[in-house]
């Protein structure tokens, strides 16, 4: 086949257009065409400038072709129906109309029996589909209210701790590790409560978790993990602490505090 | 009408409305083609009921991949109209060819089928190459000995002409986006 630039300057799209081109060229240039974008773009405005050729050339035929092109439409739908309607007359007057009537009745209520089972069986199936789509609406609203219901839990758990006029809060800064991470921890000495806001803290690789430590004479005691996925998390209070400190440990926690991945920590 | 994909789409599905419209778009254009042909009013409306018939009977065919809508109805209208006179007489089909030649302009005045638009303003060459093969239906064959020049400077002509109508129409389209971008 000819290259693009071929094509253009032969004039083989005009002769496309007019319906001038050999049929075994038809072939490959519509091949050609559905192809090569640039090609195509090129016959598209071919057959445009022609169009508005056209239109700027138009002369109004008289109103009564559109009304001969209608009724001549008309009639053609009447003569593919007539032959079945004169078939059904010219049976009815036979000698065998009452075992044709009977036929046709029969006919008629199998017919109308099996249009019954198919709308039926579509209503079934639509009833079914429907069904399932309000069941998973339903599953996706309970999961909805759960995590609603998680959130007014934390933020009341919140609201009540803060409002105590005996707790303290505390900021946790984090360093070069996590350097915009940011923690709010809040202790009452007198219930003997800690939790920890961990919103802004970085979330972190899978199989890495936060975890809390206490400072007691030295020794790193474990508070607990802070779960990312809670905005506020409980954690176990820990008396005589001298500092709250956050370090990143393996998925699921460690005994001891892995010093070296210490993120933020703060004096009490 | 520029995006009529629906209109085509309903039309294939045989709605009688999408053919109305389909036709108060087109059959202006497509009898100003046919007149032009034929140079027979009462056979150019024929022509054109019939183009539109077999259209109508034939809408499945239609495959809009392959080309614009408009395209695939002049076609119809060229093979219609070509059809007709293939039918006429041999003798008066010579005569319409000398029709061409001598009578030209009177019956154009007659049948108000003179070229206007963009056409009109092209040189006269080029004006009268793409009159032949577009609007009177010629191949290239028959309207390079038509118009007395070999055949490829006649498929020069086409080939110039079309890209002065295209120089013609984008820079028409330039202008009204411009107008439409003063205007918003």
């Amino acid at each position: 086949m000819k290259d693009r630039k071929t094509i253009i300057e032969s004039g083989m799209l005009e002769m496309y257009l007019l319906g001038l081109l050999p049929d075994e060229q038809v072939t490959a240039l519509e091949k050609m065409l559905a192809e090569d974008a640039v090609l195509a773009k090129k016959y598209a405005e071919i057959e445009q400038d022609f169009e508005n050729v056209s239109l700027e050339n138009a002369i109004q035929p008289p109103n009564f072709i559109k009304e001969d092109l209608f009724a001549a439409i008309q009639e053609e739908a009447n003569v593919k129906t007539l032959p079945k309607e004169e078939k059904l007359a010219d049976e009815q007057n036979g000698g065998k109309t009452v075992s044709f009537l009977w036929i046709g009745i029969a006919a008629g209520i199998a017919a109308m029996f099996m249009i019954s089972a198919l709308w039926m069986f579509n209503q079934w199936n639509a009833t079914q589909n429907d069904l399932q789509i309000t069941q998973q609406e339903l599953q996706t609203i309970k999961e909805q209210i759960a995590n609603l219901e998680g959130n007014l839990k934390d933020a009341e758990l919140l609201a009540e701790v803060v409002k105590d006029p005996n707790t303290l809060q505390y900021s946790l800064k984090g360093n070069d590790k996590i350097p915009n991470g940011f923690a709010t921890a809040y202790i009452n000495h007198q219930d003997k409560s800690a939790i920890v806001n961990a919103q802004k803290l970085p979330a972190l690789p899978a199989d890495k978790t936060y975890q809390m430590w206490a400072d007691v004479d030295g020794e790193m005691i474990n508070m607990g993990i802070i779960d990312k996925s809670k905005d506020v998390v409980v954690l176990n209070y820990i008396d005589k602490a001298t500092s709250l400190n956050i370090t990143i440990e393996p998925a699921g926690g460690s005994d001891h505090a892995t010093v070296s991945q210490l993120v933020t920590n703060v004096y009490l | 009408m520029k995006d009529n994909t629906l209109l085509i789409e309903q039309f294939q599905n045989r709605d009688e409305a999408a053919l109305s419209k389909l036709y108060d778009s087109y059959s202006g254009a497509i009898y100003g083609v046919i007149i032009r042909m034929c140079r027979n009013e009462e056979a150019a409306q024929e022509i054109l009921q019939e183009t539109f018939m077999k259209a109508w009977n034939k809408s499945h065919l239609y495959d809009a991949s392959k080309g614009k809508f408009y395209t695939w109805l002049y076609r119809i209208a060229r093979n219609t109209t070509l059809n007709f006179l293939r039918k006429q007489d041999k003798l008066i089909q010579t005569e319409d060819l000398s029709v061409y030649k001598d009578e030209g302009i009177t019956e154009n005045q007659e049948l108000h089928t003179e070229l206007k638009g963009v056409l009109a303003k092209l040189e006269p060459h080029h004006q009268k190459a793409i009159q032949l093969v577009y609007f009177n239906g010629l191949t290239h064959k028959e309207a390079h000995e038509e118009m007395g020049v070999p055949l490829g400077t006649f498929k020069s002509y086409v080939r110039q002409a079309v890209e002065k109508l295209r120089g013609h129409y984008a820079k028409e389209s330039l202008i009204l986006i411009c107008i439409l971008e003063l205007l918003t």
